[in-house]
């Protein structure tokens, strides 16, 4: 289909060149306007004139206006003497209203960023979100400590339903997880065991690995991946919303308003989400030390008891008030920090779920290795 | 845009009502837009203004009657490419996107274009709109005058015939008001554009309305049409006088 306009490269007497615009120019046919703008744009060189001659137009869009303009300030940039020429009145406040007349900047080279500055870059940006974290830690701490002096300033209504979303909703699926680990990690162990005879073993691994270790974590990756990515956005979205600004404004701080209550609720639900996290765990492992080591209930559940001291199920405890803390202090912190719209909320729930992670597991880690090195 | 003529109404809404659930805002609302003209909607607050826009675009459904744009319902069942822009209150723009972006995107979907031209004529738009040190900008990052120009310029990338505008001016100080003002007057005046605004502006309605439409909550009517100068001088309507005279809503028995 032949287009409604044409562009014809012309000399003019004085050694000038034209590009003689006519016709109808408008979006629907801007792929080909472009390239043969490009086309006749491409030989001029740096000293030469090519302006844009106008008299043949008869209508033009936004869009169309838009390229010789564009072509108009590459063909100034490299030199070339371009300018719109015989628009009529109409035209000529169409090329005034998309820049046309416009002296024309030159560009400046944007620097790329080196590997090296970007790694620093990104260094410094983790750095800074820790310290971050740890002020926030800190204005907790003091928060918590004004709460104990003055206990009706907490927003204690908030406690008891974010315990229930927390604590009560996560009980199947804490349950359900914590049961499958058990059995996942006794029917391994039983294959290992048997090799040597010693099935009743199984028993001692799964309870104490339950206990000290897998019943406190798992039950904590749950807590994170629900209530804590809830948290975040729920802040988040408060955040960008303007409505924790409202509250500063009352006079009522985010974190006794918002953060202690969250966090009170996780310290009480998590160790309880544990205690039933071990139980279901150890479940597991019972099924398998009846159904495939043939092992008695009460054998089973006599070997666990001696091998599992009370100190082991307290140091789970103990980790899971940790990882309790962790939760709501990274999740509010990103909460909290959030800035943007939708894209901010998204990115800092996203955040928040890695950074409660990767804090979990370190200090899972941690506390393990201190506690072995103190014998306990 | 090609219509069944060009001397037709771009716009025409016929006995149109809109609302939610049983909650009717307007009933039977019946008029139209010229083609080039600046047509804005106007009323005080929860009178339907904005509701009876999404009806206008498409978006929702009306309780009764018909809207038609160059003779066709504004809604396609099918995804087709947009005959008309829209300029939201909040600018609607997508937060992942820079500003730049956010303008390419209809023209990517829309154009063969290659990503040289798209950029030419997006570095075009937002020069326009006077955003062009913004183009690497988030949405997030920008003052709510700017997500509105920026939404401005997203809305006409496509080059449409016409343009929808929800309180342009809401949010922003005199002077970036009084510069939209211009601009739209300038799209009207330069590039033939229709343009359809829903305010409660008066300064803008005065500055740039040529017609207009006064909707009222009570009435949940049309109760003046008109230019906006003849009614603010000469319409004796207690409810238009106030409005264009920021008097208190006259009393009702």
């Amino acid at each position: 289909m032949t287009p409604a306009f044409s562009l014809e490269h012309v000399l003019t007497g004085d050694g000038r060149g034209e590009i003689r615009v006519s016709g109808t120019l408008e979006l629907a046919e801007a792929a080909p306007l472009w390239s043969e703008l490009r086309r006749l744009g491409a030989g001029a060189v740096r000293g030469q004139a090519l302006d844009l001659e106008m008299s043949g137009v008869e209508r033009i869009d936004g869009g169309a206006m838009a390229l010789l303009a564009c072509l108009r300030a590459e063909l100034q940039r490299r030199g070339v003497r371009s300018e719109f020429v015989a628009a009529d009145a109409r035209l000529q406040r169409i090329v005034h209203l998309y820049g046309g007349d416009l002296r024309v900047a030159r560009l400046r080279a944007r620097r790329p960023i080196g590997t090296l500055d970007q790694l620093g870059r990104a260094t410094l940006a983790v750095l800074r979100e820790g310290q971050l974290v740890l002020a926030f830690l800190g204005q907790m701490v003091v928060s918590g400590a004004g709460l104990l002096r003055s206990p009706r300033s907490a927003n204690w209504r908030d406690l008891p339903p974010t315990m229930e979303r927390a604590g009560a909703d996560a009980v199947p699926i804490v349950t359900l997880i914590s049961f499958l680990v058990g059995l996942t990690s006794a029917s391994q162990a039983a294959v290992q065991f048997r090799r040597y005879g010693a099935d009743l073993y199984v028993a001692d691994l799964i309870g104490i690995s339950i206990c000290r270790e897998l019943g406190p974590l798992m039950t904590a990756i749950v807590v994170c991946g629900r209530s804590g990515a809830a948290f975040a956005a729920e802040l988040g979205f408060m955040q960008v919303n303007e409505e924790v600004d409202a509250l500063r404004t009352m006079g009522l701080g985010p974190m006794r308003f918002l953060v202690l209550p969250r966090t009170l609720a996780l310290l009480v639900v998590v160790p309880l989400l544990t205690v039933l996290a071990d139980v279901a765990g150890l479940a597991g492992g019972l099924v398998v030390g009846v159904l495939s080591l043939d092992l008695t209930a009460r054998a089973y559940l006599s070997e666990t008891a001696a091998a599992v001291s009370p100190w082991d199920a307290a140091s789970g405890l103990a980790k899971s008030l940790v990882f309790a803390l962790i939760i709501g202090l990274v999740a509010c912190q990103q909460g909290l920090a959030t800035t943007g719209g939708a894209e901010g909320v998204g990115r800092r729930t996203t955040s928040a779920v890695v950074v409660t992670l990767f804090a979990l597991i370190l200090s899972d880690a941690t506390m393990t290795v201190l506690l072995r090195m103190a014998g306990l | 845009m090609t219509g069944p003529s060009s001397s037709a109404p771009l716009v025409e809404a016929v006995g149109l009502s809109v609302g939610w659930g049983d909650t009717i805002l307007q009933e039977g609302a019946t008029f139209q837009v010229e083609r080039g003209s600046i047509f804005v909607i106007l009323g005080g607050s929860g009178c339907g203004k904005s509701t009876l826009l999404r009806a206008l675009v498409g978006l929702d459904e009306p309780l009764a009657g018909t809207v038609t744009i160059d003779g066709q319902p504004p809604a396609t069942a099918s995804p087709a490419r947009p005959r008309f822009g829209v300029m939201f209150q909040s600018g609607a723009l997508l937060g992942s996107l820079t500003v730049a972006e956010n303008v390419a995107l209809p023209l990517l979907e829309w154009t063969t274009l290659p990503l040289e031209a798209v950029g030419a004529i997006v570095a075009a738009k937002l020069r326009l709109v006077g955003l062009e040190r913004a183009e690497d900008q988030l949405p997030g990052e920008l003052s709510g005058g700017m997500r509105k120009r920026a939404a401005l310029a997203r809305a006409m990338a496509l080059e449409p015939e016409l343009l929808f505008l929800d309180e342009p001016s809401s949010g922003l100080d005199p002077v970036s008001a009084a510069e939209l003002d211009v601009l739209l007057r300038d799209l009207n005046e330069q590039l033939g554009l229709t343009l359809v605004v829903v305010t409660h502006d008066l300064q803008s309605i005065l500055e740039i309305g040529r017609s207009c439409i006064m909707l009222d909550r009570q009435s949940r009517s049309i109760i003046a049409r008109g230019d906006p100068r003849a009614l603010r001088d000469g319409c004796e309507d207690p409810r238009v006088q106030a409005f264009f005279h920021r008097a208190p809503r006259p009393v009702t028995a």
